[in-house]
């Protein structure tokens, strides 16, 4: 029997709930000293003091370190690369500007954790303030064109202006969507280890081993050779602990300041200052329809905030790029307002979630105003073509996704009149919405060896965030050797094995796991070849009989070639969700949800469903809780914990529903997955935005949709 | 506190606890959390630091049977207490029911909150074996009882503990599983 495709329970399983498992801040290190990090309680100006002397003097006390007697860093390189992925290009402790809110202004290191953060506390600064800027709608008004980064900034098919001119139904409408922080369980921590001969390890945080190395070298001038960087097991990233924060720096450099271990853990209120987040967006939207209700046009624009020092890009325009056929033409543009914060960065789903909320929400007031279904208006508008690129979709289930969703949702049974549907003195409201995903492609090495006892080894630079890459990894190999797969072991997140790609994009599957598949396929192939005329022998007897006590193979896969293909490769959605809204209070609670998803060939239907219902509460949050609050006289977020920012618990969370729809897509990947955890995470605001909307007939188009917008 | 008075260094004292069944004594300051107390100094790493503030659950651990937050509980409060982590809630290698059907469940996916939710789900199954109501709980007239833990009474038992991968449903399925075979 295959394992692909079958619903295998987790091989780190029994680790994590043993507590067996050793996240970054939990391996034992003799020796190590604790870093305590002191911010800037301004946001804008300049230190004109920083008085450290009863800090340094505190017992337990190694070292206090600020801009003065910090060792310089090397400047992150321009342009900004996946490949050394800077999270913010200006770095604190280098000069006495402050640009943002919880800067660093000092690290305090000393024997304990509790001496450094108490010797923290006894750390004096002046500061000469100046007024912040903070993102606002005054403020966007002062929105400029950002340098490229991701993607073109803009782009344009056709006439979208003369388009939208020529429809019968016209809607335009601004959206808007919260600051956001990915608040992961585990908060960032770094160990930094240097060794006599000058070599480095880093325990660390991170989703992007190969790339936190390549940049620690570049930062610190320490040859790349000389860095080890091992992140084995990962409590959550979300896209946040894909780039190298200041504090992993810091540590990097205390270490060799001290010449021992440092090791330094954020805490909760420290990462909504030193870690990046999802910036809030301002989304104009302007739709044309003919009179079917068949786009004729569609613009987007979207402003979004950056700091002063760099021009970070929330591409929230992206979703109408390709989701939607419009037979005028198509334009989107994005814009960014400088302003004092850190720099935002990915956090599940970046881009697509935002501008699904405004895109899909615009198609259900299209929908009311043309007097058609949901459902029916996104079937008319399915297109087999990627309007930005005219290329043919590889595998476009876009019509599964909508149909079977709206079967299982029981979608025919709703009357699409606001307030026409009750349960006792609450509203009831059903909507829907309709999601696109963007493909990644990335190179990934990874070597397959064979043991003496017959058992097999699979390693790669790859990362489990959670996301079951242990697990799916040991299916794929199992299969490509013809193993069961208890009998593969699994070593990944550690520079030392072949080098893979970041884990975000939801790419790990299609592209490391695809080189998974072909060094297996090799070791195979290299194994069939020894045993010549005697195909049926066991590995263990072959190794044996050919003298070996090993076989390896490796694989280098890169399809990044293949993005400039004949076909646009794309995930799809559809979700489905009913809520219950409190008439007198405007209190929104969730009865159900349901998603049907095309991510291609889904290798773990067990380990997939929890990536779905997953991404489907991160939807949730979004909706209908999540937001850090900016104070706008100080430029602070202000509920930096799990008590001011909510997200959701066990308590908010209905019955959910996940379909799997898609099919080996082999544009997508040898394996024929596409990306599955970030797709979940789209198009759930939308799809409550739109049910919050028939429940009341209120249109909510700003995030979070709190009860004050209700009432 | 003065300068003068951080200058000195903070007096350790002895605690003496029962760790997962073998008596431990430690020296810690007194602001020592249990939390850092469990990890920094037993070295006992399966209990988790998430948000040290009371708000999340990752660091919920057993004293003499009930369920704490060992970051909001300092280390020497719990002198001669009965302490279960993680670590200790497998017998001879065996799994605690609510081990086993957090794996057969899918109960979580990056682990980090796990041990909490574990720690947390058997505490909450004895207290419901005990009779001990929830908000959820629709009649308080009576002693609740195990045939009572409805899914609304499991999320509403389990919302102490944050699990960001949003595993929660499975967590329910895993928790009424475990409270079935209990």
């Amino acid at each position: 029997m295959n394992a692909v495709g079958q619903p295998i329970s987790r091989a780190d399983g029994r680790l994590k709930v043993t507590g067996g498992a050793r996240y970054t801040a939990d391996i034992p290190m003799a020796g190590a000293a604790y870093a305590a990090i002191v911010h800037s309680t301004i946001a804008n100006g300049r230190t004109l003091s920083i008085d450290t002397h009863a800090a340094e003097n505190a017992p337990g006390v190694l070292a206090v370190l600020t801009h003065r007697n910090l060792p310089r860093l090397n400047p992150p390189p321009k342009p900004w690369s996946h490949l050394h992925p800077h999270g913010q290009g200006y770095l604190p402790l280098q000069d006495d500007k402050i640009h943002y809110a919880g800067q660093p202004v000092a690290l305090v290191i000393a024997e304990t954790l509790d001496e450094a953060a108490y010797a923290g506390t006894l750390i004096k600064v002046e500061y000469a303030a100046e007024p912040p800027v903070v993102f606002s709608r005054e403020s966007a008004k002062e929105a400029v064109d950002p340098p490229q980064f991701l993607w073109p900034a803009a782009s344009s098919v056709g006439d979208a202006e003369a388009g939208i001119a020529q429809g019968a139904f016209r809607i335009e409408e601004t959206y808007a969507t919260a600051d956001r922080h990915h608040n992961q369980m585990e908060p960032h921590a770094t160990t930094a280890v240097w060794d006599e001969d000058g070599s480095l390890t880093l325990y660390e945080t991170t989703q992007h081993i190969f790339g936190a190395r390549e940049l620690v070298s570049i930062v610190l001038g320490t040859p790349i050779e000389k860095i080890n960087v091992v992140s084995q097991f990962l409590g959550g990233g979300f896209g946040g602990k894909a780039y190298v924060w200041p504090h992993t720096l810091f540590a990097t450099l205390a270490a060799k300041v001290l010449n021992r271990p440092v090791r330094v853990q954020l805490t909760r209120a420290q990462m909504y200052s030193m870690a990046g987040h999802q910036p809030a967006t301002i989304q104009r939207i302007t739709l044309g329809a003919d009179k079917d209700a068949k786009l004729t046009g569609i613009r987007h624009e979207s402003i979004s905030p950056t700091p002063v020092f760099d021009s970070y890009i929330e591409y929230a325009a992206l979703a109408s790029r390709s989701l939607w056929a419009a037979s005028g033409g198509i334009a989107t543009s994005h814009k960014v307002v400088h302003v004092n914060r850190n720099t935002p960065t990915a956090m599940r789903s970046p881009h697509e979630a935002l501008g699904h909320f405004a895109l899909e929400s615009a198609m259900d007031e299209l929908a009311y105003r043309a007097g058609i279904d949901p459902v029916a208006l996104r079937l008319r508008n399915d297109t087999e073509t990627d309007p930005l690129s005219g290329r043919p979709f590889s595998t476009r289930a876009m019509r599964k996704c909508l149909l079977e969703g709206a079967a299982r949702f029981g979608w025919e049974k709703r009357t699409p009149e606001p307030r026409s549907m009750r349960d006792g003195r609450h509203l009831i409201g059903q909507g829907m919405a309709a999601a696109i995903y963007t493909h990644w492609r990335w190179p990934a090495k990874a070597r397959v060896t064979l043991n003496s006892d017959g058992s097999a080894l699979v390693e790669t630079g790859t990362h489990d965030l959670g996301t079951g890459t242990y697990t799916v990894l040991r299916q794929v190999a199992a299969d490509a050797l013809g193993l069961p797969p208890e009998l593969v072991t699994v070593r990944l997140g550690d520079t030392r094995l072949p080098p893979s790609h970041a884990s975000i994009g939801s790419a790990t599957m299609a592209n490391a796991g695809a080189s998974v598949m072909l060094a297996a396929n090799a070791a195979r192939d290299e194994a069939m070849a020894l045993a010549g005329s005697n195909p049926n022998i066991g590995y263990a007897e072959l190794l044996a009989q050919s003298g070996l006590s090993t076989l390896s193979a490796e694989a280098d896969y890169d399809p990044v070639p293949e993005s400039d293909g004949a076909k646009a490769v794309f995930s799809f959605a559809a979700v489905f969700a009913e809520v219950k809204v409190d008439p007198e209070f405007g209190l929104v609670r969730l009865n159900r949800l349901v998603g049907a998803y095309d991510a291609g060939r889904i290798v773990n239907p067990k380990t997939a469903r929890s990536q779905a219902i997953g991404g489907i509460i991160w939807g949730v949050g979004q909706a209908l809780l999540e937001q850090s609050e900016m104070d706008p006289r100080t430029a602070r977020f202000v509920n930096r914990n799990y008590s001011g920012y909510l997200v959701p618990t066990n308590a908010d969370v209905p019955d959910l529903d996940v379909l799997f729809v898609g099919e080996f897509d082999a544009e997508a990947s040898p394996l024929g997955a596409k990306g599955l955890g970030e797709l979940t995470a789209v198009s759930v605001a939308p799809a409550i935005a739109n049910a919050v909307y028939h429940a009341t007939g209120k249109r909510a188009r700003e995030l979070p949709i709190t009860v004050e917008k209700l009432i | 506190m003065t300068d003068a008075n951080c200058e000195t260094r903070i007096e350790r004292v002895p605690v003496n606890l029962t760790v997962n069944d073998q008596s431990r004594t430690i020296m810690v300051e007194p602001r020592r959390t249990l939390l850092d107390a469990l990890r920094e100094d037993l070295g006992l790493t399966g209990t988790k630091k998430s948000c040290d503030r009371g708000e999340c659950g990752a660091c919920t651990v057993h004293i003499d049977g009930r369920r704490v937050l060992s970051c909001m509980t300092l280390a020497g409060m719990e002198e001669g207490k009965r302490i279960t982590t993680i670590e200790g809630l497998a017998q001879n290698g065996e799994l605690h029911p609510v081990q086993a059907a957090f794996i057969e469940h899918d109960g979580f996916q990056c682990g980090f909150c796990t041990s909490g939710q574990i720690m947390s789900a058997v505490a909450m199954i004895e207290e419901a074996k005990a009779g001990w109501p929830s908000a959820a709980t629709t009649d308080v007239s009576n002693p609740v009882t195990l045939a009572d833990l409805s899914k609304a009474e499991i999320r509403e038992r389990m919302s102490g503990n944050l699990c960001r991968c949003a595993c929660y449903p499975n967590i329910v399925d895993a928790v009424a599983e475990a409270a079935r075979r209990s």
